[in-house]
Parts: structure tokens; sequence; C-alpha cells
């Protein structure tokens, strides 16, 4: 636990001492104790990453349980690692969730949106960087991602980026088997610099990516498993 | 305050927007409201710190001013004491950077081993509550330095009052420079001329501007340098101009130089400690804790995420078959509560037809309102069949129907990747009378029972005798909601322990002690009656609302209170009318009325306010109450808050009734401070419980209010049009 979380839990703790302890039915009065400490607890995340059999192990079940696509995604910062499955998909946008309420979407294999992972990025713009990586194009584009800042206010962050073709190489994951070309999309603008990266099939399906997530988990990692 | 919108951010947001203009006007919504919910552009650092000195105002130094500000709407806590035994002193000071270029300080401090001035009640330790402000006049530039003006202790006795005007200039990354001028205190030590006489004597009974000593008397030039060492480590030696006469002269601390040094180390944003040598002789020690409303514990929180909308097969939306099949009704109506239930959201009522739906909800999860309707249109899109195209969403507050957004099905799914202004766009928010007609209630719309039980703390801080006194014991509670917009509310409290007895009954004044026995309310040791009432909430137009309550009112008075309000759904602006019926209630707050005569008069049967509530714009909402107090007494109280997306509020009040500062005894008159924090900021999941602090003068007895629970306009301003705009980034979390 952080200084900080201490400080804002001893604060909290003066202030609402009387709300927290409470026990009551009233639907909207029902932080108690233990959700206060659960939240100030949470903090350092010492869950440990799960080994690669485990998440091995979790795929093939997800694989065998359902014929929906299926991607793991892993956040390294927070040595977080699931298996998500498309929950939706509306007007190109894929929707991926687990069983925690986590969800993530995807236009063609670009994140636009992340939802319970924490800063999440709440919309996305990319179709411009989307059909210089999915064309497998060298050239510039304006990528735009909207978080929520401190205050609840959207905060727009507007990026200049640079794609890079790079080079083809054998890909195998899961059930896909594929030549795939590795692209790279370089950023500057107001949230930062950041390089995202993916490995696109000939056919313009990003198969497996590194992409910038916010500045809280820094980079996500996605792989398609079909 | 610079509250450009970035152009960038506005162009990118609206470029979805702009194919939605028939929408738009639709709506109603001008450009302004459409883009409530955008973040400005971070200001640029000019000349930050998130250190206080001695005193608790930002600034690297010990007891002298600099020009530097805190980070905006940063509120810090900061704790200090020198000196031992007889002569410690301690400042605890509250400071809150109301703009990037303002900052206002309370402090109440303990001022230890000055003798009392004659003809004044003694003391072991003086208590004394002061206020500080500071404007910057010019922000750094590349060669000149940032200029600030300040008044320090500037209302009530001034003991340590002083004005300054002061200059600071960084120099590299780690080192600032700091000059300036001082009165008053900053100028009682080497003075180098002076501007007329300073008056000594105390205007009104204190609590009003020393106006008449400003910039006034002998002036001293004060200086120092601050030194970032490392990012966390900091040291600043000052030469100050205060010459601590008052302390010096009753023997409480000997000034051997005029030279102060402090180290100061920040072990998170949060909190800090800081050390001190004070004129050659003392030693001192702080502790900082600051908040910022702008730094929750989670950015956009850590709730689990909304289902996604469901988008219909094309075609679908044709089909009316279900209209004639009562089952595929009650499933819908099934199977969207289940959905909304899980999200914290009741399903109140709900009207179905081949194209519409209007669902009537209770939020009891989400500060933010945007999030409730965003989720609960995205379950309608899960649970409703494909013909229904228009979803309209009406938000009960205590049966009362507050406002009603109304969106196609079609946009929703259009949209739902769009930025949220979009949808904003093209959502329509309407009085929700409107929209009353033809709701079949759920089952479990009425009656429904709540109840809790916990402990409670009730504080008087700020004392002249004693800082804080509390009691605190046990409280339960309970509320009736039996049927539409009635409410049977009560609560009782048993005291384990506390010491609010002993504060002290006020000397007798001209007025009905209508407040100033709170003391006799904190005697009883068997459990008392907070409050038992039986309320009627309702919507008499549209753009009305009312409230009627009877019973035990609050802990010192029962009655009627009648309450009118009128504030159309796209407005900033509210007005309303309360009148209260009361008649005070037995020390022991039970059942018993006791007589309205008191020793200071008769307390009058009547009172009641006209109030107007306008939210300005740029963070700031204001209010002001006219009308006759419980005294008897006639006046206005004006309120000043900056509030905050997220549902923080800062802000003060002050009230002035006909009642001479004379009779109305120390302070002059009645004002405050109130904080609102939610908790939903602290523990980053939805909560829409808040915790509210004011911290006020004492209980006196002009310009005192009824404490009746249930006043209309909190209730329903955050379900309005403004609110919901700038809270709209919620709406697809």
């Amino acid at each position: 636990m952080s200084v900080d979380t201490m400080c804002r839990s001893a604060v909290l703790g003066l202030v609402c001492l009387a709300a927290l302890t409470s026990c009551s039915n009233a639907p909207e009065r029902q932080v108690t104790v233990g959700s206060m400490a659960k939240s100030i607890f949470r903090g350092g995340d010492k869950t440990p990453a799960p080994t690669a059999q485990q998440v091995a192990a979790h795929a093939a079940m997800a694989m065998s349980s359902t014929d929906a696509p299926l991607i793991i995604v892993s956040l390294p910062e927070r040595k977080v690692v699931a298996v998500m499955q498309q929950i939706e998909l509306n007007n190109g946008y894929a929707t991926y969730g687990t069983q925690d309420r986590r969800a993530i979407t995807l236009r063609a294999g670009m994140m636009t949106a992340t939802r319970s992972l924490g800063n999440d990025v709440m919309s996305a713009e990319v179709s411009a960087v989307h059909a210089l990586v999915s064309g497998r194009q060298n050239g510039t584009g304006r990528r735009v991602m909207r978080y929520l800042d401190g205050e609840e206010l959207t905060r727009v962050e507007v990026s200049n980026c640079t794609v890079q073709v790079g080079t083809v190489a054998r890909l195998q994951l899961a059930e896909i088997d594929i030549s795939a070309t590795a692209v790279s999309e370089t950023c500057q603008g107001d949230g930062g610099d950041f390089t995202n990266t993916y490995q696109v099939t000939p056919d313009g399906r990003i198969v497996q990516s590194r992409q910038w997530h916010s500045l809280l988990n820094r980079y996500l990692t996605i792989q398609s498993l079909r | 305050m610079t509250c450009k919108q970035p152009i960038a951010a506005v162009l990118a947001t609206l470029a979805l927007a702009a194919s939605d203009v028939h929408a738009q006007a639709v709506g109603g919504w001008d450009a302004r409201e459409l883009t409530a919910s955008i973040a400005p552009d971070p200001a640029t650092d000019n000349l930050i710190t998130t250190q206080t000195n001695i005193y608790g105002t930002p600034g690297g130094l010990i007891d002298m001013p600099t020009a530097e500000m805190a980070p905006d709407s940063q509120l810090s806590t900061t704790v200090s004491f020198y000196g031992t035994g007889n002569n410690l002193t301690t400042r605890t000071t509250l400071t809150f950077q109301v703009l990037p270029r303002l900052s206002a300080s309370f402090r109440y401090s303990g001022i230890g081993g000055l003798a009392a001035d004659p003809r004044r009640p003694t003391f072991s330790t003086l208590y004394d509550r002061s206020f500080d402000i500071r404007f910057r006049l010019l922000n750094e530039g590349q060669y000149l330095p940032a200029i600030a003006i300040g008044f320090q202790d500037f209302i009530g006795t001034g003991v340590y009052g002083g004005e300054y005007l002061v200059a600071t200039k960084s120099i590299g990354k780690r080192m600032r420079v700091t000059g300036g001028i001082g009165w008053g205190r900053l100028g009682s030590s080497g003075s180098f001329g002076s501007t007329g006489t300073r008056p000594t004597s105390l205007l009104g009974e204190g609590g009003i501007p020393t106006y008449d000593r400003w910039f006034r008397g002998d002036v001293a030039a004060f200086g120092g340098l601050s030194f970032a060492a490392t990012d966390k480590l900091s040291f600043g030696i000052e030469y100050s101009s205060d010459g601590y006469d008052r302390e010096v002269r009753d023997g409480a601390l000997i000034r051997r130089s005029s030279i102060n040094l402090t180290a100061s180390y920040e072990v998170s944003e949060a909190l800090r400690f800081s050390a001190y040598s004070l004129y050659g002789e003392e030693i001192g020690a702080a502790v900082t804790i600051s908040l910022n409303p702008r730094s929750p514990a989670m950015k956009g929180g850590t709730e689990g995420a909304p289902l996604p909308v469901s988008p219909r097969d094309a075609g679908a939306a044709a089909d009316l078959g279900w209209t004639a099949d009562t089952a595929r009704t009650i499933s819908a109506h099934t199977t969207l509560a289940s959905l909304l239930e899980r999200e914290g959201i009741a399903l109140h009522g709900m009207d179905l037809s081949g194209r519409r739906a209007h669902v009537q909800i209770r939020n009891n999860r989400y500060g933010q309102r945007p999030q409730a309707l965003g989720r609960t249109a995205r379950a309608m899109t899960r649970s409703l069949p494909a013909s229904v195209e228009v979803f309209t969403i009406t938000q009960m507050v205590e049966g009362m129907p507050a406002s009603s957004a109304t969106f196609r099905r079609s946009d929703l799914e259009r949209l739902e990747h769009a930025p949220a202004t979009a949808m904003l766009a093209a959502t329509n928010i309407d009085d929700a009378l409107r929209y009353s007609g033809g709701v079949a209630l759920a089952d479990d719309a009425y009656p429904r029972f709540e109840y809790g039980i916990g402990p409670f703390v009730r504080f008087s801080v700020f004392d002249p005798d004693n800082p804080v006194r509390a009691n605190a014991g046990v409280q339960a509670r309970a509320k009736y909601h039996f049927a539409p917009g009635w409410v049977a509310a009560g609560s009782i409290s048993q005291k384990v322990f506390g010491d609010l007895d002993s504060v002290a009954l006020p000397g007798a004044s001209g007025l009905p002690r209508v407040r100033s026995n709170v003391a006799l309310y904190s005697q009883t040791d068997t459990p008392t009656l907070d409050h038992l009432t039986v309320t009627k909430y309702g919507r008499p137009a549209e753009d009305f609302y009312s409230r009627f309550t009877i019973g035990y009112l609050e802990r010192m008075y029962a009655g009627a209170s009648a309450e009118v309000l009128w504030k159309p759904v796209n407005s900033r602006l509210a007005l309303g009318a309360e009148l209260n019926y009361v008649q005070p209630r037995d020390f022991d707050q039970q059942f018993g009325l006791r007589s309205r005569h008191t020793n200071g008069g008769t307390i009058p049967e009547w009172n009641g306010h006209m109030s107007a509530y306008y939210d300005i714009g740029y963070g700031f909402h204001g209010q002001m109450d006219v009308g006759r107090y419980l005294a008897g007494d006639f006046g206005a109280t004006i309120a000043l808050d900056r509030v905050f997306a997220n549902g923080w509020s800062v802000g003060a009040y002050a009230t002035k009734t006909d009642v001479s500062s004379a009779t109305f005894g120390e302070g002059s008159f009645d004002k405050g401070i109130r904080i609102e924090i939610p908790l939903a900021w602290g523990i980053g999941s939805p909560t829409m419980q808040k915790s509210t602090t004011v911290l006020q003068s004492l209980s006196r007895d002009g310009g005192a209010r009824l404490d009746v629970d249930g006043r209309l306009y909190d209730k329903i301003k955050e379900t309005h049009a403004p609110s919901l705009a700038k809270t709209w980034g919620r709406f697809w979390r």
C-alpha cells in the first residue's frame, strides 16, 4: 500500500467513518468498510502473473467451449493476462469481454476502447492509421484517443502517427498459421510518445499487436486465437 | 482563469456531431453544452508548488509568503507547531487553490504564551481563527518574476494580520528567489518607512474584514531562497520581517535573529513533512496532507464494463408481431429489470408500445447520472423487441419524475463507439411530466422500506475554549416509501460518549435563543428522536417541483415545511420558495415541545426564504437565499462553490441579517466553509454517497435556518440538462 493510498484512506476514514461502518438495506448506501478497504488495499496489485501454462490451459478451454472469436490480452505493466471472448459486434467494432466484466473493443484489430482496465480508453478515432496499417503502407495519419480525466471530463488526446512497414515472417498462434508483415506506428502528441506494433496478414487482418493504452497501463498486447 | 477549449479536441469531437445537425436542433443543445464534458487544455505550470509554509499557505519559505501557487484546485491541510510547554503554538490551516491564480486559507491557531489584553478574558492558549487570501497579479515570464498580493488574517482580530506584495523568480529548475515588502506583522521588524498609522481597535465584534488597517503602518522588506535538492527534498532560507512583537513582549519567543531555515520532504503527492528553525531559537515542524479533486483513486473508475449495445439485424425492426403477445412483453420487462438490477438501477415503471418504450428508473449507484442513462439504454437494446425505435428514460427522484432523456435506438447503435458528445447531440432532455401517462409501475415500486444502523459523530470545532468537541453514538434510520411521492422517515440516536454538553452557553443577546443553546440538546443520555417526518414530493406543473414535510423536522424544531421549486430542465437558473412553521422541541428530543419563550425573546412560529440558484459555469455555482430566519431576523445568505464534474464541491457562504454585530456576538455574522467529497472519488467505483463537511462559526442565533431534510434543488439538479451535459463523458462508461 502506497503512502498515497494510506493518506487517502486516513482522510476518507475520518470524513466517512460514520457512513462506512453502517449497515443498511438502502440500495444507494452500499459502500461499506469492506468495499472501502478492498479499494484501498488493491493499490499494489500483487497478484502473480499467470504462467504460460496457465494461460495456454485457459485458452484451450475457451477454444473448446465456444466458436466465438477469442483473443489473449495482456497488460505487462500490471502483470495481467486474460483470454477474452467476442461478446458483440456492432458496425465493425468487436467487443470482447471477460467473466469479471472487463472489456476491450477492437476495430479490425485496433483497440478503440476498453472498460474496467483502469484509465480506460473511452473511444478512439483510428481510421486513418488503420488504413495504412492494414494496407501495409508507409505514411502518416492522425489518431485521437479519449479518456476520462480525474474530474470525469473527457480528455481528448490527438497524436500524429507515422506508419512504417517492416519484414514479413511466418506467424503461428493457436489456430492461426500464416505469413505476417510487421508494421509499426510511431505517435507523438498530447498523450506523449508511443509506438504500436502490429503483425498483419496478407488480407489486412491484425493478428498480433502491442498497442498503447494509457499512462497507467502503458501497453496492451493482443493476440488473436482464431 | 483560462477556459479556452482545445481547438483540436473540439474539432475532433464535433467531427461526428456535425452530421447530426438536425439532432442538435431537436435536442436544443448549444455549443457550450455540447462541449461541457470536454476537459479544457491543462494550464501550463507557472511557479507551482505543493509545499506549504508554517502558515499552511503555498510556498517554499517559512514564515514569509512567496508568489508561488498550489496546483489548481489543490486542497491542503497543514498542521504546524513550534515552541514547547506553555509556549507551544499550533496552526492548522486549510488552503484551497480556488483558481490557478487565487488561493484562500482558513486557519485555526492555538497560540501559547500570550498575555490577555486588559479587560479581555484570560486564557492559557489563545485560540484564534484567521483567513488569508493571495492573488497572483502577474505570472512568471522569462525575465520577469511572478508577482502576488496577499492579505494574511484579514478578517477579525488580526492577530496574524499583515499585507504584502511579493515577487518570486525561478533560477533554473531547482532554485526560487523571493523578495517582497510587508505591512502589519510583515512590517514589524526592520521597517524602512511607513504609510500612515495602523489602527489597532476591533471593527464590530470581529469577523469582518479589517479594511481600516490594510497597507497602513510600518513597511519592511523580506526575502528568501528555496532550493529543491532532489524531487522530494527541498530547503529554504529566509530573512523575516515579522518582529513577533507580542510574543517577544509576553516572553513566548526569543527572537535572536531574523533568519529562518526549513527542510521539507515530500513522501508522496499527498503527504509532506517539514522542519523549521525559527529566529535562531525555536524549532518547529509541520505535516501537510494534500488532496486534489482531480486526482481520484482511479481515473475513469474501476467498476465492471457495461454490456455493449446489441445492434438489431437489418429488417428486424419491421416485425411488430410481438405486440399481440403478452408473454413477450412480460419477458422484455423481466429481462430489462434483471439487467438493470446488476447495474444498481431499479426499473420503476414502463410503458412499452410497438415503436416506443418509456422506462422510469431509480438510479441507486451513479453520481454521474449520464452513466445511469447509458447503462439503461444499453440494457434496453438487449431486452426490448427490435421494432422499438424510440427510447425514453425518466429518472425518478423521491417518486418525482425529474427529467426524461429520449434518443433513437438507431443512434445508440450508430454512436456507441463515437465520442460521447455525438450521443449527447442526439439526445433530447425534456421535462419528465410530458411523458408521465401510460406508465405501469413495477410491482416493487411501492411500498419500499429502507433502514440502516450505524455510528454517528457530531462535532463542534473551533470553539474559543476548546478546539474540538464531539458526541458519538449509535443511530438507526428508516425510510418508508409507501405511495408515489410519499416518504415516511425517522431516525433515532443514542449517545454513547461525548462532551458537546459542555459547550458554553453564550451570554444573553437581544435575540430569542434559536440555536445558541445547542449544548442543552447534547446533555441527554436517553435515546433521541433526530427526526420523524412524513413528506410528500410532487410535480404540480411542468418546471415545478414541490415538497411538504410535517413532523419532527430536526433536532430542535418540529412543525411543517413547504417548498416549491421552479427549475426548467434546460435552465441553469432555479428559483425556490420555502415556508416553515416551527415549534421548539424539548431538550431531551423525545416527543415533547417546549415553550417558544426564551430569555432572549420569543421564537417566531413562521420563517422562510426565497432562493435563487445559478450554475454560473466555469466550475462555479452560486446561491442566494433571502428571507426571515429562525430568530425572526430578516436578511440574506450568499454562497459560492467551486464544483467539479466528479461531484467535489468546495465553497463558502455568509449570512447577514438585520441583527447588529453587537447583538450577533463574536464573529459579527454567520459564515462558513463547506466541502463535499463524493465517496466514489475515494474508492474508484461509483456510489451516490457523499461526505459533507461544514466548518462554520459557533452556533449563534442570528442568521440561523431550519435544518429540514429533502430540499428540492439538491435532489433534482444532477438530473437536469446542464449537469448531464457536464458529466456526459460517462454515458458510455
